[in-house]
């Protein structure tokens, strides 16, 4: 049983949004550090290691990820489906977090992988009280293991 | 999407366990039913609504199960979950006394959501149920009928992505598909 020490990874193209989910995430002093990165093929980047995230000390494994699923270049659904194809990555928990609440794209990202769903919050008081339980669940109850090698990124 | 009614249903085949589940369950002081079953295999009977009445029995919003059971155990209602996509995507939570790697890695190569490690003292098993009822209550849920079937229909979502689909009811009695 392992627990992790790497970040969390905030996909979101929203400055808005993810700053007031970061702003959130600090009332915790315990919460690790959030990466924001802000379009999907930098996520698969970073996953993989490569370009501008090829430092691991800098830029290691995240132990959580909170996608976004309207998002330029690479969107959410295409993030999941490439992060569940590694085994690498499967045991990372992937918490999609999106305004979308058509139940056609909540089944999908389950389907996909997505271990949760949860609408954004609207307001300060609910981003609180999300980023609470995401640290107490996710961070502190759930178990994950190491993961094998990572892959390549697509070419 | 919550669901407008919700509930959960526990696999627990060790009875002492089951007893402490309950416990914990009504102390938690938790509104929605708690189905819990004794076996995998009444584990996907109850899943599959045979023999019960689903107003009484409701397709389960989450589920939380054991891993080691004798005959049919966690892994196989996980993978029973993923075969039949025509039901709902529900969300699986493991909660067992293993952690061995090799059964965590698997678990979570069959779909589970979650897998929590049962703890040891009584009132870290309260709080960790709390928390898990809290967050997944939380959480939205794909929308199903109360047989736990997807409601959806095909169409071209706003990220381009065409839905395999299922549609109830259906006149010719099969599903149309995209």
């Amino acid at each position: 049983m392992v627990r992790s020490t790497g970040p969390v990874l905030l996909v979101d193209d929203s400055e808005d949004d993810a700053l007031l989910m970061q702003r959130a995430f600090r009332k915790s002093a315990e919460f690790p550090k959030v990466q924001w990165l802000t379009n999907g093929n930098d996520a698969t980047l970073y996953l993989c290691g490569h370009g501008q995230f090829k430092d691991r000390t800098v830029y290691p494994l995240p132990v959580l990820i909170l996608l976004d699923l309207k998002l330029p270049v690479k969107n959410g659904f295409e993030v999941l489906r490439w992060l569940r194809s590694y085994p690498a990555f499967a045991s990372i928990p992937v918490i999609v977090l999106s305004d979308c609440i058509d139940p056609r794209i909540i089944r999908r990202a389950y389907e996909l992988g997505a271990n949760s769903f949860i609408r954004k919050p609207q307001n300060e008081e609910l981003r609180r009280q999300l980023a609470e339980l995401v640290e107490q669940y996710w961070l502190g109850l759930n178990i994950t293991v190491p993961d094998e090698p990572v892959p390549e990124p697509d070419r | 999407m919550k669901r407008s009614t919700q509930s959960i249903l526990v696999v627990e085949d060790d009875p002492n366990d089951r007893v402490l589940l309950e416990l914990a369950f009504s102390r938690i002081g938790i509104a929605d039913p708690v189905q819990v079953v004794s076996s995998g295999s009444e584990a996907l009977a109850y899943l599959r609504g045979e023999g019960g009445d689903r107003t009484r029995f409701p397709y389960p919003t989450f589920l939380i199960t054991d891993l080691k059971m004798p005959g049919v155990d966690g892994f196989a209602i996980l993978a029973d979950l993923r075969a039949n996509p025509d039901r709902a995507v529900t969300p699986s939570i493991v909660l067992s006394a293993s952690s061995d790697p090799d059964d965590i890695r698997l678990a979570y190569s069959l779909g589970a959501n979650s897998y929590l490690v049962k703890p040891v003292e009584l009132e870290e098993l309260f709080r960790l149920l709390k928390l898990t009822y809290d967050y997944w209550r939380s959480c939205d849920v794909p929308y199903t009928d109360p047989d736990g079937r997807c409601v959806a229909t095909s169409s071209i979502s706003k990220l381009g992505q065409v839905f395999r689909s299922t549609q109830l009811n259906h006149p010719s009695g099969h599903s149309p598909t995209v």
